[in-house]
């Protein structure tokens, strides 16, 4: 797709926690997204880093990855080939520069580090890692996974160093933490452009693909017992957004066509023209990227999970909240309290009013399909 | 109805390919017969490359590792494992046979009605073990019988009849042997009613045979193995208890010679399979699972069943006891075991394809190395037994029917799919570990706290 005869380097962005409706807020992200064509409807599997980021790159539900709680974050199956060991063993050169070391294990990668998000500069230290991945790959095509982490940062000091997750005060907040949100949000736009820039001076953009992507969203006090994100699947941690810039992927497009996380895994693969039968959940959508499709196909249901560290029923052992998404509803059940809740997507997008009766057919088959994906056989 | 007579043969150490086959240079006139009277399945697979685990599979109809031969070292079967045996029996049949001492011990088999089951593995059929069987299928055996043969008669070291000591028998040793193994089948068949008999040749596995033809010559290592044609007359003479101290023997020797065969095919511009036959021992401490050690004949011959058939789908010899049950029309069935009856197949049904578990035998005498894997019609996959990351092979049979080009780190998408069939089977090296110790949590408690977490 990108040149004849030449593997394309394939360059993954993590914006961590950015939400999917906050993207406005940077101009300079938005300059970032004409160059591609975004996806702005994408589930996550799940609404914290560690298990979402082992969907994406393993094209694997949770349960059938290994890593279905925050406890079994070191528990990828060893039989499951998750991208960077497929870009490997298909003559990449693999590397990654992420928040923690356990984000993502070592397997796969010939470098795998680590940044320190309160002492480093990303805007320097990844076009510099870049620089150092070319030199070091002996011409071999990248495959770079690279983890901003400013959001989670602002997060972590902001919010969860100064608040109880019960806290009324921060609940009471929402401006102010929207607020806080959108200034950290900014600083994200502005280094997307920058990366952007200088993977162009690195003669990078014709022969490159880039996503960045978000892996979940973050509260900004909407829920009781959300700080952040991880305690429930609503809308501000669940809807994630992935923008794919190529040279060969239309410009300036975006698609809210509602997708999940799972797809990404053989979308990049379709992309990389891999001649490999990986048995995997998702479907790709790289025609529509390539333009050889006009029109995304959209998901008939989206699942995601979670199981939270803190809140109200915390789970870290294993998931115990799960909805199922279609483009018009969603359907949660918090398993603690056993309670189920339904939200109309499209007259109530914030999921302020829970409708849920058990008694409309719409409400029965999701509850069904739930049900059965919860259940399902490993 | 009156059940039909069942004849096993199991030949050990026999190859497919020197069953049948344009690689093949023994005379087998009786086989041959038999092939063309018969239903034979191209590519069947052993659930082991060593007997008992074979044993077990063959005559259970399940994986052996799930029939308690490899419970720590080489124990007994199952007790409450159903075999074909008890299924056998109530259906009324009477067991004789002939089989190496091995056998006695691991609990799988019958009683046999017949005297002098048990024969010493260096005995061959032109020790008189021939005759003996003779005269056993000659005599009046309470019908419905079932009659189980193992042979050692190719089991290296070989010993070859003198009568069969030349070229127009076969190029290599192994292949005159099994010309003068033809031969005694023969005088077998003759011996029964074939119109009331279902008869099954197969081999509990295949092996490495030492030899390479190389155009009109073959290639060899006879020197530097010279210390193999004594022993069996060794074997035979060394009482049990002094065994322990002949492995160490046997061991250190395999040693000095594999240094020495090393030297010797480094002069030979021979092929990576070329290679594995002449330099493989049995004293090897890394195990492997490659075609030479379990791709193996069956051969099914009954009067009522189709004639000159043959099946190219993969079979399992785990099947076969299924197959021998369905083609009785036993109203007892094994249950619950992994090997499926051949019986639609043979009879033109389309069946689905078929996967194979394989797995090493373990060394008694000494801890090694071992591999399980899958081998399907078109891959052969197998790998470190504990660590799946370990000593990966992967193999397209269809491309590259010897096996030397490993194209496991190539292809993870079919090397994942392969370790989703051993997943399925649930070998029980797989079981999940559910529990997490401290080392894992002080882990994860670093991490959560690095992600913001207190």
């Amino acid at each position: 797709m990108i040149k004849q005869n030449m593997k394309p380097n394939v360059i993954f962005i993590l914006l961590d926690g950015a939400r999917w409706d906050r993207l406005n807020e940077s101009k300079e992200f938005q300059d970032v997204c004409k160059k591609g064509t975004i996806l702005n409807n994408v589930s996550t599997a799940m609404p914290y880093t560690i298990g979402s980021i082992n969907v994406t790159f393993s094209g694997l539900f949770g349960k059938e990855n290994g890593i279905d709680g925050y406890h079994k974050m070191l528990r990828l199956k060893k039989s499951i080939k998750n991208l960077p060991e497929i870009f490997q063993s298909q003559g990449y050169f693999t590397a990654c520069d992420i928040l923690t070391k356990n984000i993502i294990p070592n397997r796969g990668f010939n470098i795998h580090q680590t940044h320190n998000e309160f002492k480093d500069d990303l805007t320097k230290r990844h076009p510099n890692f870049v620089k150092q991945c070319l030199k070091e790959s002996n011409g071999k095509p990248l495959f770079l996974f690279l983890y901003f982490s400013k959001l989670h940062t602002v997060t972590v000091s902001e919010v969860l160093k100064k608040y109880e997750w019960d806290e009324k005060e921060f609940y009471d907040n929402k401006d102010k933490n929207l607020s806080r949100y959108d200034d950290a949000f900014k600083e994200v736009g502005k280094y997307t452009k920058l990366i952007t820039d200088e993977l162009e001076k690195l003669n990078l953009k014709e022969n490159t693909i880039l996503v960045f992507f978000s892996d979940h969203g973050t509260g900004i006090g909407e829920r009781f017992g959300e700080r952040n994100y991880g305690s429930f699947t609503y809308e501000e941690t669940i809807r994630t957004f992935f923008l794919f810039i190529a040279s060969g992927i239309q410009k300036n497009r975006a698609s809210n066509t509602l997708r999940a996380t799972v797809d990404i895994f053989p979308t990049i693969l379709d992309l990389a023209e891999f001649e490999l039968e990986f048995d995997r959940p998702g479907e790709s959508f790289s025609k529509y990227l390539l333009k050889d499709e006009a029109e995304l196909k959209e998901s008939l249901y989206t699942f995601s999970e979670t199981g939270a560290v803190h809140g109200p029923w915390p789970s870290p052992e294993e998931s115990n909240v799960f909805c199922i998404k279609s483009s018009t509803h969603k359907l949660m059940y918090l398993k603690t309290p056993n309670e189920w809740l339904f939200f109309d997507l499209q007259n109530d997008p914030y999921e302020t009013s829970n409708i849920f009766t058990g008694n409309s057919e719409i409400e029965k088959k999701m509850k069904e399909k739930l049900i059965g994906w919860i259940n399902r056989e490993d | 109805m009156k059940k039909k007579n069942i004849f096993v043969i199991i030949i050990d150490s026999l190859r497919s390919d020197k069953f049948i086959g344009s690689s093949k240079t023994s005379h087998t006139p009786n086989i041959d017969k038999l092939i063309e009277n018969g239903i034979y399945f191209c590519n069947t697979v052993s659930p082991s490359d060593g007997t008992l685990f074979s044993w077990a599979g063959i005559f259970s109809g399940k994986y052996s590792f799930r029939t308690g031969i490899n419970l720590g070292r080489f124990s007994k079967v199952d007790k409450k494992m159903t075999t074909l045996f008890h299924l056998l029996k109530k259906n009324g049949y009477d067991f004789y046979g002939h089989l190496p001492e091995v056998a006695s011990k691991i609990g799988l088999f019958p009683n046999f009605k017949n005297e002098n089951v048990f024969f010493n593995k260096y005995v061959n059929f032109e020790d008189g073990l021939g005759q003996q069987i003779i005269n056993e299928l000659s005599s009046n055996m309470k019908t419905p019988w079932c009659y189980i043969l193992h042979s050692y008669d190719l089991h290296f070291p070989i010993k070859i009849p003198e009568k069969f000591d030349e070229i127009r028998y076969g190029k290599t040793k192994y292949e005159r042997a099994v010309s003068s193994i033809d031969y005694w089948i023969g005088k077998f068949i003759n011996c029964i009613d074939m119109k009331n008999t279902l008869l099954i040749i197969t081999a509990d596995h295949a092996t490495h045979i030492n030899e390479i033809e190389m155009g009109a010559e073959t290639v060899n290592t006879k020197k530097i193995q010279m210390l193999d044609s004594i022993a069996p007359k060794i074997g035979r003479i060394i009482p049990e208890k002094l065994l322990p101290i002949k492995s160490k023997v046997f061991f250190a020797l395999e040693k000095r010679r594999k240094k020495q065969k090393e030297k010797f095919v480094s002069k030979l511009n021979l092929k990576p399979h070329q290679l594995r036959q002449i330099l493989f021992q049995r004293g090897d401490v890394d195990k492997f699972l490659y075609d030479e050690n379990i791709h193996v004949p069956l051969l099914i011959v009954d009067s009522k069943l189709t004639h000159g058939t043959k099946i190219d789908h993969l079979t399992r010899s785990i099947d076969i006891s299924p197959t021998i049950l369905d083609i009785i029309n036993s109203e007892y069935k094994l249950e619950n075991v992994d090997g499926v009856s051949l019986l639609p197949e043979i009879n033109n049904k389309k069946s689905e394809e078929r996967i194979g578990f394989i797995e090493n035998t373990p060394l008694i005498q000494k801890k090694v190395n071992l591999t399980i894997g899958i081998r399907t019609s078109k891959f052969k996959y197998f790998r470190d037994k504990d660590d799946l990351t370990k000593r990966v092979h992967l193999f397209n049979l269809i491309e590259d029917e010897f096996e030397e080009n490993n194209i496991a780190a190539s292809r993870p998408d079919i090397v994942e799919k392969m370790e989703k069939f051993i997943s399925k089977i649930n070998y029980k090296n797989n079981s999940k570990i559910t529990t997490i110790d401290e080392k894992e949590s002080k882990i994860i408690e670093n991490e959560l706290e690095k992600l913001g977490y207190d």
